[in-house]
C-alpha cells in the first residue's frame, strides 16, 4: 500500500474510534475571543472525566461564521454551538457528550424567524454556500497534514508525479488548468492557466529557471479570505503551487505573507515543515524526479506590495515599488526570471481541479467566470464571516439569504467591494449578479474579495475620503498621477467634509480620477479613482448636499454636524464630566447648556447620556 | 575604460614643443583668498600674474562675481564668441576646496557662447576649480587662439606654467583626461592630483560643446568628468585650439592610502560607530537570515521587534553585515510600515481603521484614544509606556471596531471603553 494511502487509512480509521469529534474554531476571528483557551479547556474536561478516549477535539480553522464565535461543531451530526464560553465547556461536556441531549441555549436562532437551528446545515449562512477553496473548512486541524491527507490531500499530486509520460502529462495540465476557467482570484481575474502558459513559453526558450509565487498580502482593508485558506487549510495551497511548480517546470518557490498574520505564519511554517518530513516538499518528491522547495518572505506593511512587480521588488529585500506593465513578470518578474504569481486562494483551487475534474469546475459559476468565490462579509450585516459561494450568485442571495441583512431595523446604502480601488454598489443593483465582469461594469471590481456592507449611517463622501486618504497613504510615490492625483483628491475631499466644499469641486474630483486611473504605472494607481467614480456615479446627491447645504445626511462628517442637549436632561453632570473641552455647563439637577462655539463634536456626551438628552442633526 | 600605455604616453609627451614658461611663487591663502588672478594669453604666448584687488573682493566676492570682472577687463562691443578676446575665465570662490558646504568644490566657467552670442555662465564640479585655488590662484583667463593644438600647464609642484604644442594627445575627453592623468601623474596614488579640463571633438562641429573637468576616481581607477555643459564653453575651447588645461595640484598628502581608507575597509568591519553589544545583536540576527540582502527586510523587523525601533547604529551594523548600503537600508526602514526610527512605547495601541471598522465608527475610537492618552496617533506618551496607532485591518472584522494591544484584541468597542482599556494595560506587565 502506498504510504499516503496508509496515512489516510489509518487517520479515517482512528476518526471513526469516536464517538464524536468537537471542532472548536480557532482562526482569528474566534482565537481573539479566546478560542484557544476553549479549545484547551474541552480537552482538559475531557481528559479530567476520562472521556478523552471517546472524543476528539480538534481546533479547525475558520468556520467563516464569525459574528457566532467562538464556535463548537459536534461531528459527525453538526450540531452547531455559538457564542461559546470557556464556563459552557463543562455543560456541553456533562449534557450533550455524555447526557447526550444538546445545549440549547447555545444553539443559533435564526433572528428572523426566531426558530432554534441545531444543525450546520439548516442554517442559512451556511446552506448556499459552495465550498471549493474551503472545501475542508471546520473537518481538519489545519496543523496536522495526516488530517489533510485523510481526505484525500495530495492524492492529485501522486497520481500526476506517477504519470508515465510527464511531458505530455504537464502538458495536458496546463490545458486542464485553462479549460476549467479559472481567474486569478487576486483581484486582476487573469486567467491562470495562460499566464502558466506564458512563464513556461518564456522559461524554455530563455533556458532559465521559473519561479511560482504564492501572494498572501493581503492588504485590503475589510479582507481576510487569504489569512482564512491558510489558517485553514494551508496543504491545499501548498498542493497548488506543487501541482503548478512541476507543471511549469519550477524548482523554487515562495509565498509573500503579511507579517500582521502571526496565526497564517505559524501554520503555513508548521504545514511546510511537516510536507518536508512527509517527502512532500524538498528533492525527488513521492520518490519522483521532480524536486521543489518552498521559502517565506514576510511582507512589511506596504498596500502597494500586493503589486505583482512591487511584490517581487520586496521579496528581493528592495522598497517595494512597481515598474511600468510592459515588462511582464511571467518573462521577468522575481530576479529578472520567469515567475508565476498567483494569489492563495487560486492555489487552494487548483488540487480539487485535478482531483474532480476541470470539466467539473467549469460547471460551476457563470460562463466568464467559473467556480466559486470566497467572500469576507463584513461591515453593517448581522452574519458577519467568510462565504464561499458560486459565481454568479446574486449580491441580494450573499447580503440578505446568507449576510442575514443589515442590523438593528436600519436601512442597506450600500456596499463597497474591491477593497480600496473598488467601488460602492447600491441597493439598485442588488439583483446584479456577481462575476468578474459585472462588478467591473458596475464600476467597481472583484478585488480579493472584501464586501462591507453599509447602512443608512455611513456618509459616503466620508467613505470615499476614507479611501483615498488610504491610497494616498500607501501610494508608493513612484509615478505622478496616483501620488499627486491622490493628494489632490484627497485635499478636496477633506474640504467637502469639513463644510468648505465649493461649487466645481465635484467636476474637478471627476476629472483628476480619471486622469489618476488613465494615468497611472501600476494597478493600485489605476484604479485608485474608483472610490471617487463610484460614489460619485451612485451617490452624487449626496456630494451635492455636503457642498451646497453644508450638510451631512448620515451624521458621520463631524464639522456638519451639531449636537445640542434637549429638555430631556435630568442635570446628572454626566456629559458636563466627561466632555473634553467643558463646553457643556450647568448645575446640578438642572438642565445643561451646550456652547456651541467650544463643541469639538467628540460626541462623547452622546455616548455617555442615559437620558438620550443629547441631539444630534445636520442642517444647513 | 583601457588605460593608455606608458609607452603611448612617453610619445607623446616627447612630441610637446614649450611655447612659453613661466614661474611664480607660492602664495599663502589668506581667508580664502590668494589675492592673485592669472591671465593667459595664448595667441601671444604670454602668461602674468595680476592682483585680486580689495576693492574686487568686496564687489564681486569670488566665482561668478570674477570671472565677470574679468570677462569685462578684456572684451569690447565687438567681441564675438570666436573673437580671440573673447576669455574663457575660471574661478573658484573663497570658499572654495574647503569642503565646508556642498557645492564649495565647483567652479565658475563663464565666456562669451556660441549658443547664445551673450555672457554664459556654468559652474561645474571636478578638482580643477580647488586645485587652481591651492596653487595659490582665485582666477584664470584664457584668452588669444592658438595657431595649433595647445596645452597648458599649470605644475603647482613646481611652481611652474608652460603653454606647449601638444598634437599626438586625444581630443575626445574621454582619452584625452586619461593621456594627461596618466602623463603628469608620478604613480597611482599621485593621480588625485592631476586634473584636466578637455572638451571633444564634437565640440569642433556643434555650438554647443560642453567642458569637460576631471577628477581621478580611486575606486574604480579612471579619470572621471564632470561637465560645464551650458551654452557651448566647450566650443569656444577648441575654438581656440585649446587640446587640454592641465593642473597638477600641490602633493596633497593622503593620510590613508585606498587600501587602508576607511571606506575600503568598511564591509571587513572595521567603521562602525556601534557599539560592540549592537554589533553582536545584529550579527545574531543577520545570521539567522542567513546575511542574505534578499531577506533584509525580515532582519529589519526582527530587530524593529528586538528594540522598538531601527535606530541609526543598527542600519550601521546591519549594513557591514549585509553589505547593502546604509542609504538602501534607510530608504526600506522608511518605505514601509512596520518600522519605525524613533522608538516605539512599551506598548503599541492599534486601532483598526480598515474598512469595516471604519463604517463602524473606527475615527470615534481613535479619537477617544487619543484623549486618553493625550498624544496623536502615531504619537508615544512622555514616559514611553504607549504609542498609539492607526493601523488598517487586523483581520477580525466580525468584532469591528477593533483595537489590538500586543497579542490582546479588544472587539466591539465604544469610546468609554479607552480609558479603561488603557487603565488595564498599563496595569498589566509584559
Amino acid at each position: 500500500m502506498d504510504k499516503l494511502d496508509a496515512i489516510a487509512a489509518r487517520v479515517n480509521k482512528d476518526f471513526k474510534r469516536y464517538q464524536a469529534m468537537l471542532m472548536v474554531c480557532t482562526g482569528t476571528g474566534c482565537v481573539s475571543a479566546k478560542g484557544f483557551s476553549i479549545r484547551d479547556s474541552l480537552k482538559a474536561e475531557l481528559k479530567a472525566r476520562k472521556l478523552d478516549d471517546r472524543f476528539l477535539v480538534v481546533g479547525t480553522g475558520c468556520n467563516g461564521f464569525c459574528a457566532a464565535g467562538p464556535i463548537i461543531v459536534v461531528q459527525p451530526e453538526g450540531v452547531f454551538y455559538h457564542k461559546v464560553k470557556e464556563a459552557d465547556v463543562a455543560a456541553i461536556v456533562s449534557e450533550h457528550l455524555v447526557g447526550g441531549k444538546v445545549v440549547e441555549r447555545l444553539l443559533y436562532k435564526d433572528p428572523s424567524t426566531g426558530q432554534v437551528q441545531p444543525k450546520m446545515a439548516d442554517m442559512g449562512f451556511f446552506n448556499k454556500q459552495q465550498l471549493v477553496a474551503l472545501r475542508n473548512k471546520g473537518l481538519i486541524d489545519p496543523e496536522n497534514v495526516e488530517h489533510y491527507i485523510a481526505r484525500g490531500g495530495y492524492q492529485s499530486l501522486r497520481r500526476l508525479l506517477a504519470e508515465k509520460d510527464q511531458a505530455a502529462a504537464q502538458e495536458k495540465v496546463i490545458n486542464d488548468v485553462i479549460a476549467s476557467g479559472l481567474r486569478g482570484r487576486g483581484g486582476g481575474g487573469f486567467p491562470t492557466g495562460v499566464k502558466w502558459e506564458a512563464g513556461k513559453k518564456a522559461a524554455i526558450k530563455r533556458g532559465e529557471p521559473i519561479y511560482v509565487v504564492c501572494n498572501a498580502d493581503e492588504g485590503d482593508p475589510g479582507a481576510f479570505m487569504d489569512r482564512s485558506i491558510i489558517e485553514t487549510d494551508p496543504h491545499s495551497v501548498l498542493e497548488g503551487m506543487l501541482i503548478g511548480a512541476w507543471a511549469v517546470g519550477s524548482r523554487g518557490g515562495f509565498v509573500y505573507i503579511r507579517k500582521e498574520y502571526p496565526l497564517a505564519l505559524v501554520r503555513l511554517n508548521k504545514a511546510l515543515a511537516d510536507a518536508r518530513t512527509h517527502g512532500l516538499l524538498g528533492q525527488r518528491i513521492l520518490g519522483s524526479d521532480f524536486s521543489f522547495d518552498v521559502k517565506i518572505h514576510r511582507g512589511a506593511g506596504a498596500f502597494v506590495c500586493g503589486e505583482s512587480s512591487a511584490l517581487m521588488a520586496s521579496m528581493s529585500g528592495q522598497a517595494g515599488e512597481p515598474r511600468a506593465k510592459y515588462v511582464h513578470n511571467v518573462e521577468y518578474g522575481y530576479r529578472d526570471k520567469p515567475t508565476i504569481l498567483n494569489n492563495v486562494e487560486t492555489w487552494a483551487n487548483i488540487p480539487i481541479i485535478f482531483e474532480k475534474g476541470a470539466d467539473w469546475f467549469s460547471s460551476l459559476g457563470t460562463k466568464g467566470s467559473s467556480g466559486t468565490k470566497v467572500f469576507s462579509l463584513v461591515g453593517s450585516i448581522k452574519n458577519t464571516g467568510l462565504v464561499e459561494v458560486p459565481m454568479g450568485i446574486t449580491l441580494r442571495e450573499i447580503i440578505e439569504d446568507i449576510g442575514g441583512g443589515v442590523p438593528d431595523g436600519r436601512k442597506f446604502k450600500a456596499v463597497q467591494t474591491g477593497g480600496p480601488s473598488g467601488g460602492c454598489i447600491p441597493a439598485s443593483c442588488l439583483e446584479m449578479k456577481v462575476d468578474f465582469d459585472s462588478l467591473t461594469e458596475a464600476g467597481s471590481m472583484m478585488g480579493s474579495g472584501g464586501m462591507i456592507v453599509m447602512d443608512d449611517r455611513t456618509c459616503m463622501v466620508d467613505v470615499a475620503r476614507y479611501f483615498v486618504d488610504f491610497l494616498t497613504d500607501e501610494s508608493c510615490g513612484k509615478c505622478t498621477p496616483c501620488r499627486e492625483g491622490l493628494h489632490a483628491m484627497n485635499e478636496t475631499l477633506q474640504r467637502i467634509c469639513a463644510g468648505q466644499g465649493k461649487a466645481g469641486d465635484i467636476e474637478f474630483l471627476e476629472e483628476v480620477a480619471q486622469t489618476v486611473n488613465a494615468a497611472s504605472l501600476c494597478q493600485l494607481g489605476g484604479t485608485a479613482g474608483n472610490p471617487v467614480l463610484s460614489t460619485l456615479r451612485y451617490f452624487r446627491r449626496e456630494y451635492e448636499e455636503h457642498i451646497r447645504q453644508k450638510k451631512c445626511p448620515a451624521l458621520v462628517c463631524k464639522a456638519l454636524l451639531r449636537y445640542d442637549i434637549t429638555d430631556k436632561c435630568t442635570g446628572c453632570t454626566l456629559c458636563a464630566k466627561n466632555c473634553p473641552t467643558k463646553a457643556i455647563t450647568g448645575e446640578r439637577k438642572k438642565a445643561h447648556s451646550l456652547d456651541q462655539a467650544k463643541c469639538v463634536q467628540c460626541g462623547v456626551c452622546k455616548d455617555v447620556c442615559n437620558f438620550d438628552a443629547v441631539s444630534l442633526r445636520s442642517e444647513s | 575604460m583601457s588605460h593608455p600605455t606608458p609607452d603611448t604616453v612617453a610619445k607623446m609627451r616627447r612630441a610637446h614643443k614649450v611655447l612659453a614658461e613661466f614661474r611664480y611663487e607660492p602664495a599663502e591663502l589668506e581667508r580664502g583668498y590668494a589675492n592673485r588672478s592669472l591671465r593667459i594669453d595664448i595667441s601671444a604666448n604670454r602668461i602674468e600674474v595680476r592682483p585680486v584687488t580689495q576693492q574686487m573682493k568686496d564687489l564681486w566676492i569670488g566665482g561668478k562675481g570674477f570671472d565677470l570682472w574679468l570677462m569685462f577687463q578684456e572684451i569690447d562691443k565687438d567681441t564675438k564668441w570666436d573673437s580671440p578676446n573673447n576669455p574663457i575665465c575660471m574661478s573658484s570662490g573663497p570658499l572654495g576646496g574647503t569642503m565646508s558646504f556642498p557645492g564649495s568644490g565647483k567652479t565658475l566657467v563663464t565666456s562669451i557662447s556660441p549658443t547664445t552670442r551673450n555672457i554664459m555662465d556654468c559652474n561645474v564640479g571636478g578638482y580643477f576649480g580647488p586645485y587652481m585655488k591651492f596653487a595659490g590662484f582665485d582666477a584664470l583667463a584664457i584668452t588669444g587662439k592658438a595657431s595649433q593644438d595647445v596645452l597648458i600647464f599649470i605644475d603647482a609642484k613646481e611652481n611652474r606654467i608652460t603653454i606647449e604644442e601638444a598634437p599626438l594627445e586625444s581630443a575626445d575627453s574621454h582619452l584625452a583626461a586619461e593621456e594627461f592623468t596618466e602623463m603628469y601623474a608620478l604613480d597611482e596614488l599621485d593621480k588625485r592630483n592631476v586634473a584636466v579640463v578637455c572638451a571633444g571633438r564634437a565640440a569642433e562641429h556643434t555650438r554647443l560643446g560642453v567642458l569637460n573637468f576631471s577628477f581621478y576616481d580611486w575606486r574604480r581607477k579612471v579619470a572621471r568628468l564632470k561637465q560645464a555643459g551650458r551654452g557651448g564653453i566647450g566650443t569656444v575651447f577648441r575654438n581656440k585650439r585649446l587640446k587640454a588645461l592641465v593642473i597638477r595640484g600641490k602633493p596633497l598628502a593622503p593620510t590613508w592610502r585606498v587600501a587602508e581608507s576607511k571606506v575600503a575597509m568598511r564591509p571587513a568591519g572595521g567603521a562602525c560607530a556601534c557599539s560592540q553589544d549592537m554589533k553582536a545583536s545584529v550579527r545574531k540576527i543577520a545570521e539567522k537570515w542567513g546575511q542574505d540582502p534578499d531577506y533584509v527586510i525580515e532582519m529589519l523587523q526582527d530587530l524593529q521587534d528586538q528594540d522598538r525601533h531601527i535606530s541609526q547604529a543598527a542600519i550601521d551594523a546591519l549594513s557591514l553585515e549585509t553589505g547593502v548600503s546604509r542609504g538602501q537600508l534607510y530608504h526600506i526602514a522608511t518605505f514601509y510600515k512596520a518600522f519605525s526610527l524613533t522608538p516605539r512605547g512599551e506598548k503599541v495601541i492599534q486601532v483598526c481603521v480598515g474598512t469595516a471598522c471604519h463604517v463602524k465608527g473606527a475615527a470615534q475610537i481613535v479619537s477617544a484614544f487619543e484623549r486618553a492618552l493625550g498624544i496623536k496617533q502615531g504619537g508615544t506618551t512622555k514616559d514611553g509606556k504607549f504609542t498609539l496607532e492607526a493601523v488598517a485591518c487586523l483581520g477580525c472584522c466580525s468584532l469591528a471596531p477593533v483595537a489590538k494591544v500586543g497579542e490582546e484584541i479588544y472587539g466591539n468597542l465604544q469610546t468609554k471603553d479607552a480609558p479603561r482599556i488603557i487603565r488595564a494595560e498599563g496595569a498589566r506587565r509584559g
